[in-house]
């Protein structure tokens, strides 16, 4: 068995082809459930929110609470999955073996043959990848794949590049058969490879060393696993998350919920007046609009304008990193709100929106390519994901590691990007 | 010669360990007089595998090197 | 001490007490902790690092018992987080675990030997112990023919070998620890040299008897790792007069190598030896049958 599986040429081979089946899976079996639990969650909220009277404790239950709540759970069927695979391939003993083929491509960029599966379900979310790093035993290797692993392109940040993508990359042929659009949401992933690489580079110079243990990795004898075993290890692994990372991301959702609707917006007569019945609707959404503009989320937003404007962004924007940081995704919907955006068909509203947003001081358009590319690095590097965070402060142990991969994304991220908007201006536009 | 430069399939004898946490090897197996079985080698030349006491143990570069064998 | 062969316990278990598995990873450790404990288990972190404790409970005979699962190890070496932990437990010192009343020894019946190692110093710490053989039948398709009975009357404990894979796993193990019992194994049984021994004594008796918190039982153990790595500075205790018994390490190695011994390799090589020379009479391998 270990002749082909382990084979010099073969065995990369292999073990690429697990890796796929296994992402592949883990995709198309966890979406369903996560469909699922979305929908519940929502129909959830929906039903508490119109069984209870409207006011602050209608609201911190429904958009706080159980969208906080909403947030844990739909991290479940990702990590049962990808643990359930993980368990089965240590428990024949396969494991091993891959991390014997992979160790001497990964010990070339300072990692450990165990990186790999990690890193790599990274690409479906950080959260069951970091759970997942579990496997390497050394600290140090373990620590700095935990560290680079959320510059891996997760699935969170898909909709954010999609929005951006399709409203400011030009349609264009590249190279006869690819697509502008498709040659940058390729270069996003690839970006996201190689800082972590150039990362786990240098981290392997900083951080103590310690006494080296040496590498002896046993390849245990192949067997049947233990299906019963697997099954409560998985459900075990979920039940950690939910009970050690779930109470520290509904606090934070709690808090980001209070930012964005405190103080509370009270309509004037004015604002009611600029609109006439029949377009209800959008005077609600305009009420919202309004609200989180003057929030203190949206105070925050323009507090920080001047630290962000160097990268191309506005206050609007400001609050969507704000925001965002409950799940990347969540930057869509908080442009939504702000540009006022109606429920339907959001995502064609909001590409027209920005792109016809024009700068009251220049009177040209806002947006430009350059500040689309300069945030989509920013949100390619920065660590826009409080689950992430929960996870990390688990696994670790402690804060302090949560902190020093906030800081440092967030810092890599601010100069990536300034220096991508000013590339992007000097050279596409000046 | 030391296990780095091993040939697969070739049984050794350890002689003796030299280097950082030696002793940590010894306690997977490899004692002086043991006798080891080289398996194969990872696409990259390393790790590599070696059978002692029954067993399949892998091992880099930096292991192989602290350990000192003659052929069998 | 008893002078018997094996000295038996069996009311150890009639109240409540901590059975803690150990061994060497691989063995099938996690599932006998499975089996024994099912959905009555928790996971944490131990405070501080990031070795995860994995505790739960188990009835026999209508008591219910602690089960802790030790992190998985190759040897009682403690320079690593998760080490440390199995080994302070196993001497009763560390602070966030329960002081183990009897021994799950978890043993790979295909790789015997590397097993045994740890076995070996674990059997040191005198502790009852009940050793549990898994894997025969990976053994078996290899040639390798076990005879449990052998191996008890070699180490003076009660061996069992069970499936770790068919459901009454557990019923098994439960069964054996009510009817065969546990014992408490002799200490050196691997026969040490008599240089080795008597270095190991003086180092005991000259100072960490004297300077140290370490239970009796653990001590000699100490003295070994310190006779062959030096390495006070990676000790987690607080040696007092750290000076004196460096000099006096330092000679007791001086010592060894008079003697003609290698201080670093002396105790590794000897439990080895030890072990592939009884092996010989509780392991029959029916035909070479090398794995690739």
């Amino acid at each position: 068995m270990d002749n082909v599986l382990t084979h010099r040429v073969g065995g990369p081979f292999i073990f690429v082809l697990v890796l796929l089946i296994m992402s592949q899976s883990i995709f198309s079996w966890a979406t369903p459930f996560m469909d699922i639990i979305d929908m519940i969650f929502i129909e959830f909220g929906a039903f508490i929110g119109s069984s209870l009277p409207n006011g602050m404790l209608n609201n911190l239950l429904v958009d706080g609470v159980i969208a906080g709540l909403g947030g844990v759970v739909i991290f479940l069927p990702q990590i049962i999955f990808l643990f359930l695979f993980i368990y089965f391939l240590e428990g024949t003993g396969y494991m091993a073996r891959a991390a014997f083929v992979m160790d001497g491509f990964m010990t070339m960029v300072g990692l450990h043959g165990r990186s790999v599966v990690p890193l790599m379900s990274g690409f479906a979310c950080a959260v069951p990848g970091i759970m997942a790093t579990r496997t390497i035993e050394n600290w140090r290797d373990r620590l700095i794949t935990i560290m680079i692993l959320p510059f891996m392109a997760c699935s969170a940040r898909l909709p954010v590049y999609a929005v951006m993508i399709a409203a400011f990359v030009p349609n264009k042929q590249f190279m006869g058969f690819l697509t502008l659009q498709g040659v940058v949401f390729f270069g996003l992933y690839l970006f996201g490879i190689v800082m972590a690489i150039g990362s786990a580079a240098v981290m392997k110079r900083i951080f103590p060393m310690g006494k080296p243990t040496p590498f002896l990795m046993e390849l245990p004898s192949y067997k049947l696993p233990n299906i019963r075993l697997i099954v409560i290890q998985s459900l075990e692994r979920g039940k950690i998350f939910v009970s050690e990372a779930g109470k520290i991301i509904v606090a934070i959702s709690i808090i980001l919920w209070f930012l964005a609707s405190y103080p509370i917006y009270e309509p004037t007569v004015s604002d009611r007046a600029t609109t006439d019945a029949n377009e209800q609707q959008l005077s609600d959404q305009m009420i919202s609009t309004l609200q989180l503009n003057q929030s203190y989320a949206g105070t925050f937003g323009q507090l920080i304008e001047p630290v962000i404007e160097p990268l191309g962004f506005d206050w609007k924007i400001g609050i969507g990193l704000l925001t965002s940081f409950a799940a990347r995704e969540v930057m869509v919907g908080t442009l939504n709100i702000i540009y006022s955006i109606e429920e339907t068909d959001q995502q064609l509203g909001l590409i027209d929106r920005l792109k016809s947003e024009i700068d009251p001081n220049t009177g040209l358009p806002k947006y430009t390519l350059a500040t689309t590319l300069s945030l989509m690095i920013f949100f390619a590097i920065a660590m826009q994901c409080m689950s992430t965070l929960a996870i990390v402060k688990r696994e670790t142990n402690s804060w302090k590691w949560p902190l020093v991969m906030f800081g440092y994304m967030t810092i890599l991220a601010y100069f990536s990007s300034w220096l991508t908007y000013e590339f992007a201006n000097a050279f596409l536009l000046g | 010669m030391s296990l780095s430069d091993a040939v697969v399939q070739q049984k050794y004898e350890v002689k003796q360990i030299q280097g950082e946490e030696l002793v940590r090897i010894m306690e997977m197996g490899l004692t002086p007089g043991s006798i080891c079985r080289v398996i194969r080698r990872a696409p990259m030349g390393y790790p590599m595998e070696i059978k002692i006491r029954g067993y399949l143990l892998s091992l880099r570069k930096k292991e192989a090197d602290m350990i000192e064998v003659i052929p069998v | 001490m008893s002078k018997t062969n094996l000295a038996i316990q069996k009311d150890l278990l009639r109240q409540p007490s901590t059975i803690t598995l150990v061994g060497n990873p691989n063995t099938g450790k996690s599932t006998i902790f499975n089996a024994l404990t099912g959905l009555r288990q928790k996971i944490a972190n131990y405070p501080g690092i990031t070795v995860e404790r994995k505790m739960g409970s188990t009835i026999i005979n209508g008591v219910l018992h602690k089960v802790i699962d030790l992190p998985g190890a190759y040897s009682l070496n403690h320079k690593k987080a998760d080490e440390r932990i199995t080994y302070e437990t196993l001497i009763g010192s560390y602070d966030y675990e329960e002081k183990p009343d009897l021994l799950l020894l978890v043993l790979d019946a295909s790789n015997l030997e590397r097993n045994l190692f740890l076995a070996s110093q674990v059997m040191d710490l005198q502790i009852p112990i009940l050793m549990v053989l898994t894997m025969s039948d990976i053994a078996d398709e290899r040639g390798i023919i076990i005879k449990p009975e052998q191996l008890s009357s070699a180490w003076r404990v009660p061996v069992i070998s069970v499936n770790a894979r068919s459901k009454n796993c557990d019923t098994q193990i439960k069964e054996a620890l009510i009817e065969k019992g546990v014992a408490v194994p002799k200490p050196f049984q691997w026969n040490p040299t008599t240089p080795l021994r008597k270095a190991v004594e003086r180092l005991d008796k000259e100072w960490l008897s004297k300077h140290t918190q370490l239970p009796k039982r653990a001590r000699p153990i100490e003295a070994l790792r310190l006779i062959a790595e030096g390495g006070l500075e990676d000790s987690f205790y607080q040696y007092s007069e750290g000076g004196k018994a460096k000099k006096l390490i330092e000679s007791l190695q001086n010592f060894l190598e008079a003697a003609g011994e290698n201080p670093t390799a002396a105790e590794v090589v000897q439990r080895y030896r030890f072990i592939s020379d009884i092996s010989e009479g509780s392991v029959s391998k029916e035909h070479s049958n090398e794995l690739t």
